[in-house]
């Protein structure tokens, strides 16, 4: 009788913890939509002072608005990231799993990254192996773990380096690991990084960030019942590894 | 040959500044600051596009582009849907609707926003009429 109470209680408890996260969640969205608004007003004014549409401006004064601008786009930029964030729990809940080939999403994660990269003179690699076992996974969301790995791979990287990309299975896991030749993860830093806003010391001196990709993609990996984890040395740079069920395995 | 526009769009200022610079485009431009009044007025002027918020007073962009879609007069009106919603239904239920386009206002300039339209529509400045898009 005991148990049954308390197992009635913590059912009710977790009904509202539910309903609070989902509450805070749309509140969220809320304030992104609306934060959106005065934004894009000023994005348009700036950018119409910088082209000379509201009137003859001197290059001095258009470098200034291009301060602007640029300050207006990474508040935009920090808004989109936020929502992804708050959108990455309900993710972890709401996959669209279906059998995939990986292969094919990295390629393209290659391909939208090789311009940025260039800039950095920084090699992109894939070793795409033929015949990878198919994973259930969310097609969308796998991607965007890898655009977060290959971005902070780049962002963190040294300019001449490179980032490898390797896709293998193992066991009954498919395993996916992004390497780079940057700046590394302090060792005293590196239990803190999966954390929400988290940013390590050494990135926040060089790079802009919001510290929620990482948190994002093992939300993601999380939910998809695999396991994301990391090996780095200062200096001389780090790999991101996530693991994922194969299709075979689940099969069993 | 001119393109007509109509904007729908409740912020007064934000759609000033789209007005000022489709004009500046050369098309004729038309406005609405709710969803009522736009359904009205795409009913009315027959546009060549819509530019269509979303989060608007009486009327809601969505239900606008239902009805827009369900009427053989405006079904066939290009829709790009420009608004500061962005989540990924909003998004899916708009493009299953039927809209040709959904941009999220914060993040085009209007410069970018007027080269979707050209798109959409072909060049809307020459005096030539252009030949329709395959």
């Amino acid at each position: 009788m005991e148990l049954q109470t308390q197992v009635h209680a913590l059912e009710e408890e977790n009904k509202s913890l539910r309903a609070e996260i989902a509450a805070k969640s749309d509140y969220l969205s809320v304030m992104v939509h609306q934060l959106r608004t005065p934004l894009s007003a000023t994005k348009w004014i700036f950018k119409m002072m910088m082209d000379g549409d509201l009137g003859t401006v001197s290059e001095e004064q258009k470098n200034i608005i291009k301060r602007g601008y640029e300050s207006n786009e990474q508040m935009i930029r920090m808004l989109a990231e936020v929502s992804e964030a708050n959108h990455s729990l309900e993710w972890r809940m709401q996959l669209h799993t279906e059998p995939i080939d990986i292969g094919p999403c990295i390629d393209n994660v290659i391909s939208e990254f090789t311009g940025e990269a260039q800039s950095k003179k920084i090699i992109l690699h894939f070793a795409h192996q033929p015949n990878l076992p198919l994973v259930l996974a969310d097609k969308e969301k796998i991607c965007i773990v890898m655009q977060n790995l290959v971005e902070n791979a780049i962002k963190y990287n040294v300019p001449t380096g490179s980032v490898s990309i390797t896709a293998e299975p193992f066991a009954d896991k498919l395993v996916v690991s992004v390497s780079d030749t940057g700046m590394g993860i302090p060792l005293e830093e590196q239990p803190n990084v999966f954390g929400k806003f988290y940013r390590a010391s050494n990135a926040k001196k060089t790079e802009k960030g919001t510290g929620l990709g990482l948190f994002v993609c093992k939300q993601i990996i999380e939910g998809h019942h695999g396991t994301i984890w990391f090996e780095s040395s200062p200096n001389i740079g780090t790999t991101f590894f996530f693991s994922l069920p194969t299709t075979a395995s689940l099969a069993k | 040959m001119q393109h007509k526009i109509l904007i729908i769009e409740d912020d007064d200022f934000l759609r000033s500044l789209a007005v000022t610079k489709l004009e500046k485009e050369s098309f004729v431009v038309s406005m609405a600051a709710d969803g009522q009044a736009g359904l009205l007025s795409a009913q009315a002027n027959l546009p060549d596009l819509i530019i269509l918020d979303l989060m608007l007073p009486v009327m809601s962009g969505f239900d606008v582009l239902k009805s827009l879609k369900s009427q053989d007069a405006t079904k066939n009106i290009k829709v790009i849907v420009f608004s500061n919603l962005g989540e990924e239904t909003d998004i899916k239920t708009c493009m299953d609707l039927g809209a040709n386009d959904y941009l999220v206002k914060a993040n085009f300039t209007l410069d970018e926003l007027v080269d979707k339209i050209k798109g959409l529509l072909g060049s809307a400045t020459s005096s030539i009429p252009v030949p329709p898009m395959s």
